[in-house]
């Protein structure tokens, strides 16, 4: 269990050589810049390079348009491809040629969203035109006659008989074209002398003119076959338009190394950007993991051998970030102390001390021999296949610790599949959680109580470290005496050792809780206060019957699916290969859901009860300036 | 065969399990799943994370779901025939089945509601998941508990 030793590099540069030394600093992704602090920071300035932002906008804009043409899978766990610095080299020279790309990609849209402007106005245009099909003359030719007054328009058609009647005895017709709703769209001709009798009628029969403005000298049915002659124009247009910028996919490894090396380029800037600045030099504060500090002296030494560097114990009112350095599987099991909260830099790691719990619990939740196998065999296949190094997939790695925890405890409960293959086996093993639950259950509350002195352990070990052997003592050694006081009290043969332990421990606790004051009645309440830390004692023992319940979960829903798939079985030989598919998914669906129970749980046990004891959290992760990339892997090159 | 009132019993409480948790994680899964839509909208890259939390009160379903079918073994319905059950000891599978139903109905919403805020602290700061299921599973230790008790029971009955 350890946390790395920081250093504290303070680097005063020429300002010339402040990219360079950058440069050579992310390549070694061990330094996290610090922002300065004190006088010092008035001077951070503005830090002025040819590297904007915006160029790694538009070029993460453009590789998000592409996305659908991408052949090329997403990297996952770090495997991402090597770019040799010469690929790099060459795609920089391109770089102007790329953002041009980028220019017609964006063109492209543009295009697109005008397209669908258009597009909507003419469907507009095309609704409104759709019933007036019938209508077979253009406003023109309405227009067109000197004695009849044509018109077109529409009116409720509740009132076109009426109005029909009403115009009879005129010299008018009217017809209908359309119907719209509840209206009838109607022509109607009248002769300039009827003009002024016919006009009131037709306002009274609510009759309003339609002057189709867009229309010109086309009927309303050439019109909309024109509507249609350039939705179809602009339905190619944007084929086209899809087709050019696929053709362009052509280019997505170009952009994603450019998009990579334009991001590494913008955290050079970033850090440069915390440093301070005169006219001619540069001042920068960052961590940097100790055992480091020599080879990024020479490193830097080598680019400009003026600069003064100085590397110093971090002071105490100083926290550095947090860096784990664990065993190679331990290293597995840190996801789950970074999913809580890291530890304080002068705290302890816990990763090792709680990995060995964490695989225990988890094999006692998922319980089933065959499921724990399956998990480590296949996830194992997975790793080594695809050649996997644990710094990238710690939890899959994590996970086949846990499986190879719960082949163990699968045989313990003598459960394969929900099965109980191996009878000869309860001789060894007493435990069966559905016939004779309570040896498992004790069992299992044992176990939580190896796992709560643990941490009770850790937490004296750190105040013994810390030179507070009194604290160990009274804080923890009490309760350890306490708790095993009581647990040999149930016990007849060890009561009598039991009684004098728990008293023991229950004195220290009254005594000694509050050792700052010589007042009895301030130490007295202070003790009676701690004593009351007995009932969350007795809750985070409790705690671990849930090791009970879910492990008795698993191996009762496999014997239910067993059951039930059994009945299958006993038909034919369609129902037989039925169910064993059924026994596949079955089994799969229970390992699934039992294994995320497990999983949660674990984490639970291990932040509440077990971190609860000991834990001192509230560090900051380590965050160096490095070549962390989304979609290649930059080989030792650098952004220029 | 005639029904006996003491089959009825166990039959009627191994409903109420399933039946009462059934519901709890239906609603659960189902309030848990609307804020997974909306946060996954937003932050497509942790619909992983996401899920995990919806799948939370799931469970309380399956706790039930299993004292049912262990009141099905222990009565032989699920053997085939059904064994003769007591009046006594089909109020005893019925009070059995209680725990699990009504803590699981509860747990199971409560529940969600804690893992739909989870989500939302999952969507702003993605590292914090891992607390937002701890704070989720803090809910289930009761519906675990429960759990217990029915099955301490329904399992003591016939034997």
């Amino acid at each position: 269990m350890a946390i790395v030793k920081m250093k504290k590099l303070t680097l005063l540069g020429m300002r010339a050589e402040r990219e360079p030394i950058l440069r050579a600093l992310q390549t070694m992704q061990c330094l996290e810049v610090t922002e300065l602090q004190g006088e010092t920071a008035e001077l951070i300035g503005q830090v002025e390079t040819g590297h904007d932002s915006s160029d790694l906008q538009r070029v993460k804009w453009a590789l998000d348009k592409l996305a659908k043409y991408d052949k090329e899978k997403k990297p996952m766990f770090g495997q991402y491809p090597n770019i040799a610095p010469e690929e790099s080299a060459r795609v920089l020279e391109q770089r102007q040629d790329i953002m041009a790309l980028t220019t017609r990609m964006e063109n492209i849209e543009r295009e697109l969203s005008e397209l669908r402007g258009q597009e909507t106005r003419i469907r507009t245009s095309a609704q409104q035109m759709a019933p007036w099909q019938g209508l077979d003359a253009s406003p023109d030719a309405l227009a067109a006659s000197h004695t009849v007054m044509q018109m077109a328009g529409e009116v409720p058609t509740r009132n076109l008989q009426t109005l029909s009647d009403a115009l009879s005895p005129y010299p008018a017709i009217i017809s209908t074209v359309g119907t719209l709703q509840d209206k009838s769209l109607v022509y109607v001709a009248v002769h300039h002398s009827a003009k002024e009798n016919a006009l009131p009628l037709m306002e009274e029969a609510e009759f309003v003119r339609e002057n189709f403005s867009q229309l010109g000298s086309l009927t309303p049915s050439e019109f909309s076959a024109g509507l249609q002659a350039q939705e179809k124009d602009i339905a190619a247009r944007r084929e086209q338009l899809a087709k050019d910028t696929e053709s362009l996919a052509l280019h997505i490894p170009e952009f994603k190394i450019l998009h990579d090396l334009l991001s590494l380029q913008i955290s050079q800037n970033h850090a440069a950007g915390k440093s301070a600045q005169t006219a001619t030099t540069f001042l920068l504060e960052g961590w940097v993991p100790a055992e480091y500090a020599d080879r990024m002296t020479a490193q830097i030494k080598k680019i400009s051998p003026a600069c003064a560097i100085r590397f110093e114990d971090p002071a105490d009112d100083e926290e550095p970030t947090i860096l784990f350095r664990n065993g190679p599987v331990a290293t597995a099991f840190e996801p789950v102390v970074e999913g809580f909260s890291l530890p304080t830099y002068r705290g302890i790691d816990p990763t090792a001390v709680m990995a060995p719990f964490y695989a225990c619990l988890f094999g006692m939740m998922l319980s089933d021999a065959a499921y724990g196998l399956i998990m480590a065999v296949a996830l194992l296949a997975f790793v080594k296949v695809k050649k996997i190094p644990v710094r990238n997939a710690k939890m899959l790695y994590m996970l086949i610790f846990c499986g190879g925890a719960t082949v163990f405890w699968g045989i313990t409960y003598n459960t394969f599949f929900g099965f109980a293959p191996l009878p000869g086996l309860a001789r060894f093993f007493p435990l069966d959680a559905v016939n004779d639950p309570l040896p498992v259950m004790g069992l299992c509350l044992a176990i939580g109580i190896i796992h709560l002195f643990t941490g009770l352990g850790v937490a004296m070990y750190m105040n013994i470290r810390r030179g507070d052997v009194a604290a160990a003592i009274c804080d923890q050694f009490s309760w350890f005496l306490l708790i095993s006081g009581l647990i040999m009290l149930i016990l007849p043969p060890t009561a009598a050792v039991g009684r004098i332990l728990a008293l023991t421990g229950v004195s220290i606790i009254l005594l000694f809780k509050r050792r700052d004051t010589l007042n009895p009645f301030k130490r007295l309440l202070s003790g009676l206060g701690a004593l009351y830390g007995m009932s969350s004692w007795l809750s985070d023992i409790l705690s671990y019957m849930r090791l009970f319940g879910m492990g008795l979960a698993t191996g009762v829903i496999g014997m239910v699916f067993n059951v039930l798939i059994s009945m299958v079985w006993s038909g034919g030989i369609f129902a037989k290969v039925f169910a064993v598919v059924l026994f596949i998914v079955c089994h799969l669906f229970n390992l699934g859901i039992n294994a995320l129970g497990a999983y949660v749980h674990s984490c639970r046990l291990q932040y509440i009860e077990f971190f609860g004891k000991f834990y001192e959290d509230g560090g900051k992760p380590f965050r160096p300036l490095d070549m962390k990339t989304r979609y290649v892997s930059i080989q030792n090159a650098h952004a220029e | 065969m005639e029904l006996q009132l003491g089959q009825f019993l166990a039959l009627l409480g191994a409903a109420i399990a399933v039946i009462l948790s059934g519901i709890g994680s239906s609603r659960g899964v189902g309030l848990a799943g609307e804020t997974a839509t909306g946060v996954a909208t937003e932050n497509p890259e942790i619909t992983g994370k996401l899920l995990v939390l919806q799948l939370l009160p799931a469970t309380q379903g399956i706790y039930g779901f299993l004292i049912g079918v262990i009141v099905l073994i222990n009565t032989g319905v699920l053997g085939g025939q059904m064994v003769d059950v007591s009046v006594a000891q089909g109020l005893k599978f019925l009070a059995g089945c209680l725990p699990i139903g009504f803590v699981g109905l509860e747990s199971a919403i409560q529940q969600a509601k804690v893992c739909a805020g989870g989500m939302l602290m999952t969507g702003q700061h993605p590292e914090m998941s891992g607390r937002g299921i701890t704070m989720a599973v803090m809910v289930e230790t009761y519906a675990v508990f429960a759990l217990l008790i029915s099955f301490l029971i329904v399992n003591s009955i016939m034997g």
